[in-house]
């Protein structure tokens, strides 16, 4: 029979005696279930399912030992200094003591307990899973809206009426839209106000300036549409870019100011102005990594 | 500069308010004298800063702010209005007392010239780091309002001079001035890593684009736009570049070369513009002609007036050549502006740079020339007929 040539050859290879092996008997001699078997240790240790506890009093020994200054034990230490750092299958370690001894009702209760803490170990990972697929999530959004978002204060002594503006930049690898921005910092201006005089006449353009914006940022997928094609140019420049525009880009638009154009208009796709998105993204990236330390330092 | 906090905003009053009888009464100012001895105490304190530091009175106030104290004095008299201290929210000194205009102006010039820190230009003048961020950040914004017509596009007649001037020299009939673009290198915080501001040679950057006459004056500048952008979309998203495709500027009469041809104004740049017929650039490749390396000479000694005019600006205002540590990008234009303005009240009031200040090496140096092969075909018409122009004065000259 082929597949008890293979067994054969395993048991022979680990030390076992390769016929009249009574696997009954083999397991309930077994010793403390170790995860890397020793082809040599096993039959040594002499611990037996009830001498679980001299291991669990070296182990919390050593564990005390670490914590505290402990003269008496540490000599127990060095001689097992390995086993006293780490827990080589504690829960599987405690289902088998229970499992042999309260029988079935203990072992029905096994796959019960192991199940969830099955979950709780994976639920590191589990957890932190959500927080991946919308990291990956991130780039094939912004693959939808596609362009990085710059916002830049632009001072041009030749255009009018004022030298100052602010423009958004949207840039996609060569292509690159440029247009106003129509909101302005109300700190800013306020604070130049009081240090040079400005023209009353100014004010009420800004004010002009933002009803206009709300107005356009509400049809903001038109507008990025139609944007300025003048800047949208293939540059026969031998300088190219190749940076990839799915990164992403500062954004100094104070939050609250965005969030009520977000909700309104939820049919504009909000990954168009990437601001928005990607602020969605932090929180809830920042969401998933708070939950799996979490569940880390549950576990 | 280092973005100004909102929390330093807040003005400092004199914690002796409440014992003093009268609130309302003016805190003792810098008096007449002392508005005087500011520079004395600062050159007593610092004329051992350095080996190079002039012995001569007016050179080492030059060494200092660049300026010489007349043209100083002027630039005073533009901010006075805004920066001038009125308690309780007049900036005091160390000693209790307001600040001067005067001191505030040279703190200010002070920053911008050295690009040190603040903290290292405060305790040069005795004052704190967050005095030096509020007087400096004053100073600007006053500048950018009361200095702006020291940036104009020339009127027709400082035009005519400007393009009589550069054919003069240059030969170079209609030719009304050079552009150039430079490089501010900052560094960004961590979390704005944005590689929208990260340019050619992997610096965080913004642009400075400049154009500029015979005596090395800006008469145009485009500031703000990142350094990731290639130079021939800078000067696209340019307002000179709109105004000049709908014929609203190098607009004026129209020459005629020595074989007939017309000859529009233009502007000068190097191979990283497009060509156009308002924008010459220089021919390229192997194989040029008498002619198109004739006109190669000349074009390259007139764009050396807009890297030399980036040089000076550079070395003069070093806030600019430093990398400049996280600034605000919206603030950032108008220290740039600024500088620009300063530049030209130096060649306004005639005053002459030290010769040690300006750079020595490139503006823009580690940065490669980008190469835009765009070309349009009325710049190519107007590139050839300058060349055959210049190839007949030289004909002339020596036949």
């Amino acid at each position: 029979m082929p597949g008890s040539n293979w067994l054969e050859r395993l048991r022979r290879s680990k030390g076992l005696p390769t016929s009249d092996l009574d696997l009954d008997a083999f397991i309930s001699s077994l010793p403390n279930p170790n995860p890397n078997p020793d082809p040599v240790q096993p039959p040594a240790p002499p611990a037996k399912p009830g001498c679980g506890n001299p291991q669990v009093f070296d182990l919390m020994s050593s564990v005390l030992s670490e914590l505290f200054v402990m003269n008496a034990p540490a000599a127990t230490v060095a001689e097992k200094p390995k086993s006293s750092r780490k827990q080589r299958n504690p829960k599987l370690c405690s289902r088998l003591d229970s499992a042999s001894a309260s029988g079935a009702r203990a072992v029905a209760r096994a796959p019960a307990t192991s199940p969830s803490s099955a979950e709780n170990s994976l639920a590191g990972v589990k957890k932190g899973r959500p927080a991946k697929p919308r990291r990956k999530r991130g780039p094939a959004s912004s693959d939808f809206g596609a362009y990085s978002r710059t916002e830049v204060t632009v001072i041009d002594t030749s255009s009018s009426p004022g030298w100052k503006s602010e423009k958004i930049i949207f840039s996609k690898g060569l292509v690159w839209k440029v247009r106003d921005k129509k909101l302005w910092n109300f700190n800013r201006k306020k604070r130049k106000l009081g240090i040079v005089d400005k023209l009353g006449g100014e004010k009420e353009k800004e004010k002009d300036r933002q009803s206009l914006g709300e107005v356009k940022a509400k049809a903001q997928k038109e507008t990025l549409a139609s944007l300025e094609e003048e800047c949208v140019h293939k540059d026969n420049c031998t300088h190219t870019d190749n940076r990839d525009t799915t990164r992403g880009t500062q954004d100094q638009v104070p939050i609250p100011k965005k969030r009520p154009k977000f909700s309104r208009s939820p049919r504009i796709p909000a990954a168009k102005d990437s601001s928005i998105f990607r602020i969605k993204v932090l929180t809830s990236k920042k969401n998933g990594t708070t939950s799996t330390k979490n569940t880390l330092k549950g576990k | 500069m280092a973005p100004q906090k909102k929390s330093k905003k807040t003005k400092r009053k004199p914690k002796d308010a409440s014992k003093s009888n009268a609130s309302s009464e003016p805190k003792p100012s810098e008096s007449k004298a002392s508005e005087v001895d500011w520079w004395y105490a600062f050159w007593r304190k610092n004329s051992d800063s350095g080996a190079a530091i002039p012995s001569d009175e007016d050179e080492a106030f030059k060494y200092f702010f660049r300026v010489s104290k007349k043209t100083f004095d002027y630039i005073c008299s533009l901010v006075r209005e805004d920066l001038v201290s009125r308690p309780p929210s007049g900036l005091i000194n160390i000693e209790g007392r307001l600040l001067s205009v005067e001191k505030q102006v040279a703190i200010a010039m002070r920053r911008l010239a050295s690009g040190e820190s603040q903290v290292s230009v405060g305790a040069a003048f005795g004052v704190g780091q967050s005095t030096v961020s509020q007087v400096t950040w004053r100073f600007i914004e006053s500048m950018e309002e009361r200095a702006r017509h020291h940036l104009n596009w020339p009127d027709s007649d400082r035009m005519e001079q400007i393009k009589t001037n550069l054919e003069t020299t240059f030969r170079l009939p209609n030719c009304c001035g050079a552009i150039d673009a430079t490089h501010i290198i900052m560094t960004l915080p961590a979390v704005e890593s944005s590689d929208d501001w990260c340019d050619q040679e992997s610096n965080y950057s913004m642009f400075l684009q400049v154009i500029v006459d015979h005596e090395l004056r800006f008469l145009d500048i485009v500031t703000g736009w990142p350094g990731s952008m290639t130079i021939s979309r800078l000067i696209k998203c340019s307002g000179f570049y709109k105004l000049c495709e709908s014929g609203e500027r190098l607009n004026g009469s129209v020459k005629l070369s020595s074989e007939g041809a017309e000859i529009r104004e233009f502007i000068i740049g190097d191979t990283a513009y497009p060509l156009l017929s308002w924008l010459m650039t220089p021919f390229e490749g192997k194989g040029l002609s008498v002619s198109m390396t004739n006109f190669n000479e000349k074009h390259k000694a007139v764009r050396f007036l807009a890297g030399r005019a980036l040089s000076q600006l550079k070395g003069s205002w070093r806030i600019l050549h430093k990398v400049m540590w996280r600034p605000d990008k919206h603030k950032l234009p108008s220290i740039i502006l600024v500088c620009c303005l300063l530049h030209n009240i130096i060649i306004d009031n005639g005053d002459e740079l030290r010769a040690d200040v300006i750079l020595s090496d490139h503006h823009d140096a580690g940065y490669k020339e980008q190469s835009c092969q765009q070309m349009d075909s009325a710049g190519q018409t107007m590139r050839e007929n300058l060349s055959k122009h210049l190839q007949s004065l030289e004909v002339h000259h020596f036949g």
